[in-house]
């Protein structure tokens, strides 16, 4: 995680000086399905008839995320990024509730391709599609609570936290709106091949049940909208039309 | 396109973005365990905690359940006494061992405002007089030995070496004698019998397990039976009473369940929870016999005698924040009953497992009586305990108790990973459950008997 909050400065610092480089915030949600942990959550249910309000599945996702964007060529950019991401899930019921959240904290590297700039002056596009593909790091930071109160291991807090490693990939398409911001709608599909998350089967059920695994694949699929401000030079890189409205009015 | 044909779009496309998750999770599948087709029937054989939960589960997925107990009552080794008012007392199980469980669950759920932490502190008979923890591991006339002892029993789930008890590893380890006591107390009668009685192996297979944590809980103004009368009422009423168990047929497309008057059931499957002295002493046919492995394991998982003993006083002569007393020569542990329940009460009980188990049940209740009384009276020399003592007592000998016969399963030499093989389903017909099939270091508890419930009702379902 270090190594790439390094590599990420190096980054900015090195592509804040040259143009079309962006700042992006973006949010938005998902899907998600980590399937081991979502089969404890169902032997929990089963184990448990007499809750009447059953212990919901992990299946959305709420994203927040700051990324930068900057221009390594024409039509290539490199984007890392770093977001956190909120899944929930909450049981009601009388005498005891039960607040299960996983809270994911991802820094990826990501590179964007625009597939239809490659040799062009991109800046002459409003509508600019890409491609992305990257990896990075997450931090998994499972919590469970029961009325309010930390499960516990062996009467020790559970509030551990974890780390994996991911695979990235997506499209979306920035949209020019004026000299400062971009939006950019995507769609970002995020694989975990092994999220450890030890003693969670303990925290929740109170024993080892031999046919639940700690570890899960875990696919995530995002939908997020960006707003994209321009740094550096920004404010000179109008789109091509613009430009060349404004030079006839100097003819005349 | 110009900036308002764009954002016009765009407003049109937000809803799209903003249903189109919702619409991919609903297309999803809604339940991994997708696999409980079975919706059979099954015969339960038992009706304490393991049982009775298992009934309700198998009623919940769908599956007819007869369920049918030997005793005329429900309950197994969950009993209370309420003869004496304002407390019920617990003549079997007791505590509910740690916060994380599934029968911690159950009361946080049913009986919230009577889950209480275990409470009072406990004192350590070491020649002859009451000592805190404390005292035994900071006691420089101790020279650590009480330290050590306690580093010992904590660090069993690591126990590195082969086959011996607990009281050859003790004595290896050089622990001082003045704590056999102490330990055995805290170790051979906590699980249930004595420290020479009591396999390393299997103690580090149980201690490595468990994790339900050590805070204990009791139930201040309820039984744990009382507990399941709340939560698994209709299954109760359900029970057929005095129906014991004499042969189990599985060799036909059903299992026949005969009963010693000659009754026969028939049913797809049938779930046996009875106590594991019933599968040890052969009060239960199998037809055809059990496989080899699993008649080693009854063979091999042991269970021993226990007693409780309750005297009430007239007034206490104990100090107010007591808990337990620990490591006492006839009595390995006593506690104050009404502790957290009834403070007025003056009860305490005298828990008893194993050979001292045995010794006491030899003897009749008065003699027991009195030897309670003396051995009290050595701790407390000017607590007046035989005159404090109003006569009043209950003697509870789980051995004496038909279709139980003995306290509860013990990690006994050679039972290490014998557990598990005793769980182990017959020909998809015959499942096994009780705290005795707990292979997940819950042994001997009712969150363990529990748990063995929904481990065997889930292989039914997915059969």
């Amino acid at each position: 995680m270090k190594n790439i909050l390094i590599i990420t400065i190096l980054f900015v610092f090195s592509f804040s000086l040259r143009a079309q480089n962006y700042l992006n915030l973006y949010g938005g949600y998902g899907i998600t399905a980590p399937k081991e942990i979502n089969k404890s959550i169902e032997t929990f249910n089963y184990s448990r008839p007499w809750l009447i309000e059953k212990q919901p599945l992990f299946q959305k996702t709420l994203t927040l995320g700051l990324g930068y964007t900057g221009i390594l060529a024409k039509g290539l950019f490199i984007s890392p990024d770093f977001q956190y991401n909120i899944s929930k899930s909450f049981s009601e019921n009388a005498n005891f509730n039960t607040n299960i959240e996983m809270h994911w904290w991802r820094g990826n590297i990501n590179l964007d391709i625009y597939p239809l700039e490659f040799g062009l002056d991109s800046v002459g596009f409003r509508f600019r599609p890409f491609v992305r593909v990257g990896g990075g790091a997450s931090a998994i930071l499972p919590r469970i609570n029961f009325n309010d109160s930390l499960a516990t291991v062996n009467d020790e807090d559970y509030s551990p936290h974890f780390w994996t490693y991911q695979f990235s990939g997506g499209i979306g398409c920035r949209i020019y709106l004026n000299r400062i911001i971009d939006i950019m709608p995507f769609i970002q599909y995020n694989f975990q091949p092994s999220v450890k998350v030890e003693d969670f089967n303990l925290a929740l059920h109170g024993t080892n049940i031999p046919e639940l695994s700690n570890v899960s694949k875990v696919s995530n699929l995002q939908f997020l909208l960006s707003v994209s401000f321009k740094l550096g030079r920004a404010r000179e890189l109008v789109p091509e039309q613009t430009e060349t409205k404004t030079r006839k009015k100097k003819k005349k | 396109m110009n900036r308002r044909i764009l954002l016009k779009q765009l407003m049109m496309g937000l809803p799209a973005a903003a249903f189109l998750p919702s619409f991919l999770s609903s297309c999803a599948k809604e339940e991994l365990i997708d696999s409980f087709k079975f919706n059979g029937s099954v015969i339960v054989i038992g009706a304490g905690a393991s049982g009775i939960y298992s009934a309700n589960l198998l009623r919940n997925y769908g599956a007819q359940v007869i369920h049918l107990e030997a005793r005329a009552v429900i309950g197994g080794r969950m009993k209370a006494n309420t003869s004496i008012p304002g407390i019920k007392i617990e003549l079997g199980a007791e505590e509910i061992h740690g916060k994380r469980s599934i029968l911690y669950d159950l009361a946080q759920f049913n009986v919230p405002d009577s889950l209480i932490p275990l409470p009072g502190d406990d004192y350590y008979h070491l020649e002859n007089q009451l000592r805190t923890k404390n005292f035994l591991i900071e006691s420089s006339d101790l020279e650590g030995a009480g330290a050590t002892m306690f580093q010992i029993i904590d660090s069993f789930a690591s126990y590195p070496g082969g086959a011996q008890s607990v009281a050859q590893y003790l004595a290896e380890k050089e622990l001082d004698a003045r704590f056999l006591e102490i330990a055995n107390a805290l170790i051979g009668n906590e699980y249930g019998a004595d420290n020479n009685k009591i396999g390393m192996l299997a103690l580090k297979e149980a201690e490595d397990g468990y994790s339900s944590g050590e805070e204990g809980q009791i139930l201040k103004d309820k039984s744990l039976l009382e507990l399941f009368e709340i939560a698994f009422s209709e299954d109760i009423n359900q029970v057929k009473l005095n129906k014991p168990v004499e042969s189990i047929n599985y060799e036909g497309a059903q299992v026949a369940v005969t009963t010693e008057n000659g009754e026969t059931f028939f049913a797809d499957k049938v779930l046996v929870t009875v106590p594991i002295s019933i599968l040890k002493n052969n009060s239960i046919t199998f037809v055809p016999s059990l496989a080899a492995d699993k008649l080693d394991a009854i063979d091999a998982i042991k269970m021993d005698n226990g007693l409780k003993i309750v005297l009430q006083f007239n007034a206490p002569f104990w100090e107010g924040n007591t808990g337990s007393i620990i490591g006492g020569t006839k009595v390995p542990e006593y506690w104050i009953t009404g502790a957290g329940k009834n403070e007025n009460a003056n009860l305490i009980t005298a828990f008893v497992m194993g050979e001292k188990a045995e010794y006491l049940a030899g003897l009749s209740d008065a003699q027991k009586i009195t030897e309670i009384l003396e051995e009290l009276s050595i701790l407390y020399p000017t607590g007046n305990v035989s005159g404090k003592y109003n006569s009043i007592n209950i003697v509870q000998n789980w051995l004496q108790e038909a279709y139980i016969e003995g306290a509860y399963s013990y990690p006994s030499p050679g039972s290490e990973g014998k557990r598990a093989i005793l769980a182990a389903p017959v020909k998809g017909k015959v499942y096994f459950a009780g705290e005795a099939t707990n292979f997940n270091g819950h042994l001997a508890t009712v969150h363990g008997a529990m748990e063995s419930g929904y481990r065997a009702v889930k292989e039914i379902l997915e059969a």
